[in-house]
């Protein structure tokens, strides 16, 4: 691969070309939107991250770090500070789904399941160690954290009841998203593909229209 | 109309101040809280800020976003930490089912102190800046070009989808689309909602390419100018220089009262 040649940071920064760069936007609406739409069906999850899963299979996984960390910024400035922190969760999850996309997990169904399992489990350890040393344990009143203090009251440990509702909460939620996003990504157009940076991932025998 | 800032444009000392020095206030008030070791510290910062309030005429909005976040957070933490924490010695009250620890309590206050101290000072820098002036001069003080129109494109580009996400729920709700009912036909509604704005949105992101590129966005060794100017005031400078001995004060304190 040519980018290989150029070194890690030369890599990074044949990743943000123009045409990257005008995705990166798109991708933090798509994030944002798909939350919104998430609680406008009432589903009970955030659906957030199908933005960075995309970004980060057409464009690269710093993009995709970038994407994350943008939706972030955007959340707290316009609703609520408290998501800056969680920040680092949406950046590790696009650098973990791009480098696992770049090593070519995306062609099988198998390597999406294992992207998405290896994504939860980082989503968990990094969320897990921002709730409980930046906010205590909890972060409000919302039903993750009222069902966190249901199992505190019933263990008597903070660190692991922490981890369980994160647990629960990511597996599901993060399972949906990557779901949906290598749906979209089937039916994205191969013309539109091919100007990326990142070469076709899939299988063009499994795109069906 | 979708909301895309916390902006209130208003006439006020604290409108008018240099982004650089809010964002200084935020990082001078906030470690400065963190690491004070008295939990009453932070709250004393509190009401300073909800004074800040005040003079940039913003004091019941203020007031409504502390309050919201303080009172949940509060009774949470007070709560698991309180009952549960492992630091307890000191047992200040016996609800029957656990026992309220007084070091619980303590660390609970302290770090909902700290976090009020960073989210309102954060919430007092949205409400009072215009995000365009903040791009500026952040890229002014040396940020990328590129970075500073990321977060701008971001708040342009998200209004136009949510609209255009509007047009497509009524679009597909006409087609007979079920958004109602069990929890999976709301999930199986999720794909036909989502997949069009996704999909013109690609389109929208490759015309807007050409057209930054037609404009001479990825040119070199030029230096752009900007449409929002940024400049630094001496009273903005003075701002800064005051946070700063603030916080060289909270160490120098802090230290002192930990070795003395």
């Amino acid at each position: 691969m040519k980018t290989e040649k150029v070194g890690f940071i030369g890599g990074i920064k044949e990743q943000f070309s123009t045409k990257s760069l005008v995705l990166i936007p798109i991708a933090v609406g798509i994030n944002l939107i798909g939350g919104t739409l998430a609680s406008a069906l009432k589903l009970p999850l955030f659906l957030d991250m199908i933005g960075t899963i995309i970004s980060a299979a057409l464009a690269g996984p710093w993009v995709a770090a970038l994407v994350g960390l943008l939706t972030n910024v955007f959340l707290a400035l316009v609703s609520n500070p408290v998501y800056l922190p969680y920040s680092l969760v949406s950046i590790g999850c696009g650098l973990v789904t791009g480098y696992m996309i770049r090593g070519g997990m995306f062609k099988k169904v198998w390597g999406v399941v294992l992207t998405w399992l290896a994504c939860t489990l980082l989503s968990v350890a990094i969320s897990s160690t921002i709730t409980v040393l930046v906010f205590g344990g909890a972060t409000g009143a919302t039903g993750t954290s009222v069902f966190t203090a249901t199992l505190i009251a019933a263990t008597k440990n903070i660190v692991k009841s922490v981890v369980a509702t994160s647990m629960i909460e990511n597996l599901v939620d993060r399972g949906i998203a990557f779901l949906i996003a290598y749906i979209l990504l089937k039916r994205i157009p191969k013309r539109f593909m091919s100007q990326y940076s990142v070469e076709a991932n899939f299988d063009d025998a499994e795109i069906d229209d | 109309m979708a909301k895309t800032s916390n902006y209130v444009p208003q006439d006020s000392p604290l409108d008018r101040m240099d982004p650089r020095a809010k964002i200084y206030a935020i990082f001078c008030l906030g470690i400065a809280a963190i690491i004070f070791p008295y939990y009453q510290f932070s709250y004393l910062i509190v009401i300073g800020l909800f004074i800040a309030a005040g003079i940039a005429k913003l004091l019941k909005k203020f007031t409504k976003f502390m309050l919201a976040f303080a009172i949940p957070i509060l009774i949470m933490l007070i709560f698991i930490q309180g009952f549960y924490s492992p630091k307890n010695v000191t047992i200040i009250a016996d609800c029957g089912f656990a026992k309220l620890g007084l070091e619980g309590v303590e660390y609970a206050l302290k770090i909902v102190g700290s976090l009020l101290v960073f989210l309102g000072s954060f919430y007092l820098m949205t409400t009072t800046t215009y995000t365009g002036r903040l791009v500026a001069a952040l890229v002014d003080s040396g940020m990328n070009m590129k970075v500073g129109y990321l977060v701008l494109a971001c708040l342009n580009v998200v209004p136009q989808m949510q609209r255009r996400m509007l047009i497509i729920q009524e679009a597909q709700a006409a087609r007979g689309v079920d958004t109602q009912g069990t929890f999976f036909s709301r999930l199986k509604a999720y794909i036909p909602l989502l997949g069009p704005v996704v999909m013109s949105s690609f389109t929208d992101a490759q015309e807007r390419g050409m057209t930054l590129e037609t404009r001479g966005f990825g040119v070199k060794n030029v230096k752009p100018t900007t449409f929002v100017e940024a400049k630094k005031r001496t009273s903005d400078r003075v701002v800064q220089i005051l946070l700063v001995v603030f916080l060289v004060a909270t160490i120098a304190a802090t230290v002192f009262l930990k070795f003395a």
